[in-house]
């Protein structure tokens, strides 16, 4: 198996005549915990977008785990996210009619995991989390950071081989950041999991296997 | 798959209360509004062909006789007539997808002891066709009453030939050997069939017998028939010169503008129909779509975290379907409650008593409608969230 869970050559993204990523190469390790700063609008949740194929670049190839990501059908993407890649979005994106389990347990539909096992896996980590008295509760019933740790409980419930987050401490107190930050470096440890993290912030850069620069739609 | 999808839809659906009820809300008033207008228009339609179908729709056949020496005899208007068996009337009377009844009818004249010419009708006070216009109808009395199935000894006057003879209702008019008690006086106007003085059909025939000296059998010298529709008048005259070989037809030309009428008539209704139906389909594909378009970002969310494209489209779909069925169901229901508590046959001023059963195929119509509309509705949207990306999706 190739040590590169990523690899990127000539990535270029545009959205009409702006032209936000150009010709990106890189490569992401596994198991390793991978930071992108960059000031706002440098293109950094772009770049994530195009990692977790949910969009697709303007030109270039991105490989992910020795295969070609942007070749891919939409359903052959659908099936990686809900497999292999975890997603914590900037501003959590947690559905607002769907309480806190249901958020979780989302991922596992349309699997063949039972219900009721489904259940018990986002219960048990959500009450890992420390969110095991707001189940059932809606995100707006929720404060930003129990809103932040179901997004996280979402993002690890289907043991991803990597997870994608999106400014993850950015909505946060410093103090909770590194909580969050703290258990999903745990998870790149444990799990064998590749972490890459976009921040515009201040970042607790010791826990970083590998600091990139987005700047002028490049990586430095 | 279809599990989660359900479970999710009713989630949805229970939880975004006021969307719900707002998307169930506009649907059911496009269905009732649709239900109502028409089961209205299709009553409309049934009262004024009700009364298209009524005029015009009478014929009556003979068959002309060579002229006789005799004063006496059967005629239809100036003319003498040969006689038509009573079997080719039934023929003719079976035909229930042309004629909506026949009749035999006696037209003889004769003299009274004055010498003078009195013709004699002898109609079935029994028979539609006999008493719905060809001849005389109830509405044409102007003063007494009709003569009733079965009543005997008694006779209808032509209003005319009352006044000659000074004739009162109640006093008797004595024809051939015998004398009738005047009932009614009648004022027919213009009609193909025409008599001075109306009895009973057995008690003409019997009076007509006696006149010949012999048995007249089962015989009549005119044929009244009323046809199904003024549109059919035309191939119900030419299916009848079929039977009665060489027989000549009188009848009101007033079946050819009613034909065109009724024709124009269906067609402005086929057109509001269908401007009824679109009407319908967009406003509920308008809810729908706004309902949809509110929801981009969670469908984004739904794909980013790995639901396919038919996932995504059958819980919108689920969505509609369920929201579609309810409002079609609930708006059907109204509009056939109002069409039933509203005085619909005062209002048109109709003789035709309102359908019900209509209302029900309506009301089957519109749950359908609502379906269809909900799932095409719905369609658009959720293909439009399908082929996006998921980042677009968010981004929106």
């Amino acid at each position: 198996m190739n040590d590169l869970l990523y690899h990127a050559k000539n990535l270029s993204k545009s959205f009409g005549a702006i032209s936000v990523l150009r010709d990106l190469n890189f490569a992401a390790a596994r198991n390793k915990t991978h930071v992108i700063i960059g000031r706002s609008g440098s293109g950094k949740s772009t770049l994530l977008s195009l990692l977790a194929g949910l969009d697709r670049p303007t030109s270039g190839t991105i490989e992910f785990d020795g295969a070609a990501l942007e070749t891919r059908c939409n359903e052959e993407l659908a099936q990686l996210r809900r497999e292999k890649i975890g997603i914590i979005f900037q501003s959590f994106n947690l559905l607002p009619s769907w309480t806190a389990v249901e958020n979780v347990e989302a991922v596992l539909m349309h699997s063949d995991i039972a219900p009721d096992a489904r259940r018990k896996k986002a219960v048990a980590l959500l009450s890992e989390l420390g969110l095991g008295d707001r189940l059932n509760n809606l995100p707006a019933e929720l404060s930003v950071g129990q809103q932040q740790r179901v997004a996280v409980a979402r993002t690890l419930v289907n043991d991803p081989k990597v997870i994608l987050a999106d400014e993850p401490t950015g909505d946060v107190d410093p103090e909770l950041g590194i909580e969050v930050i703290k258990r999903l470096v745990a998870c790149v440890k444990s799990n064998g999991t590749t972490l890459i993290i976009a921040t515009h912030g201040l970042f607790p850069l010791e826990y970083a296997d590998k600091v990139w620069e987005l700047k002028d739609g490049k990586l430095q | 798959m279809i599990a989660d999808s359900l479970t999710c839809a009713l989630r949805e659906l229970r939880r975004r209360k006021l969307r719900t009820v707002t998307t169930v809300l506009g649907n059911l008033l496009a269905v009732m509004t649709m239900v109502m207008l028409v089961s209205v228009l299709l009553y409309s339609r049934s009262s004024k062909d009700n009364v298209l179908n009524n005029l015009g729709t009478h014929f009556l056949a003979y068959v002309p006789a060579p002229p006789s020496a005799s004063d006496e005899g059967f005629f239809a208007d100036p003319s003498r007539t040969s006689l038509i068996p009573l079997s080719t009337v039934e023929q003719i009377n079976a035909n229930k997808s042309l004629v909506l009844s026949a009749s035999g009818f006696l037209l003889y004249r004769l003299k009274d002891i004055d010498k003078k010419f009195v013709h004699v009708g002898g109609f079935d006070p029994a028979n539609p066709a006999a008493v719905n216009g060809s001849s005389l109808q109830k509405s044409d009395i102007i003063a007494g009453e009709f003569i009733a199935p079965g009543q005997k000894g008694v006779c209808l006057m032509e209003e005319g030939f009352a006044l000659v003879r000074q004739m009162r209702i109640g006093e008797r008019f004595p024809i051939g050997d015998k004398s009738f008690k005047l009932v009614g006086v009648v004022r027919p106007g213009i009609r193909p069939a025409k008599a001075d003085v109306y009895i009973d059909h057995e008690e003409a025939r019997e009076l007509i017998s006696t006149r010949l000296g012999k048995p007249l059998g089962p015989f009549a010298n005119i044929v009244i028939v009323e046809v199904a529709s003024s549109q059919i008048q035309p191939q119900t005259i030419e299916w009848v010169k079929t039977l009665i070989p060489g027989c000549m037809i009188d009848t009101f030309a007033c079946y050819e503008p009613a034909a065109t009428v009724m024709s124009m008539g269906q067609k402005s209704i086929g057109i509001l129909l269908a401007v009824i139906f679109a009407g319908t389909v967009l406003l509920m594909a308008r809810t729908h779509w706004t309902a949809i378009n509110e929801r981009w970002r969670d469908i984004g969310v739904l794909k980013a975290i790995g639901w396919t494209n038919s996932q995504v489209i059958s819980q919108i779909m689920l969505e509609s379907l369920l929201q579609s069925a309810i409002a079609g169901l609930l708006g059907g229901l109204a509009g056939v409650i109002v069409l039933v508590v509203l005085p619909l046959k005062n209002f048109l001023g109709s003789e035709i008593a309102f359908s019900i059963a209509s209302s029900l195929q309506m009301l089957v119509a519109g749950v359908v409608l609502a379906l269809v509309t909900g799932l095409l509705a719905a369609a658009a949207p959720a293909l439009a969230a399908a082929r996006s990306t998921p980042a677009e999706s968010l981004r929106r």
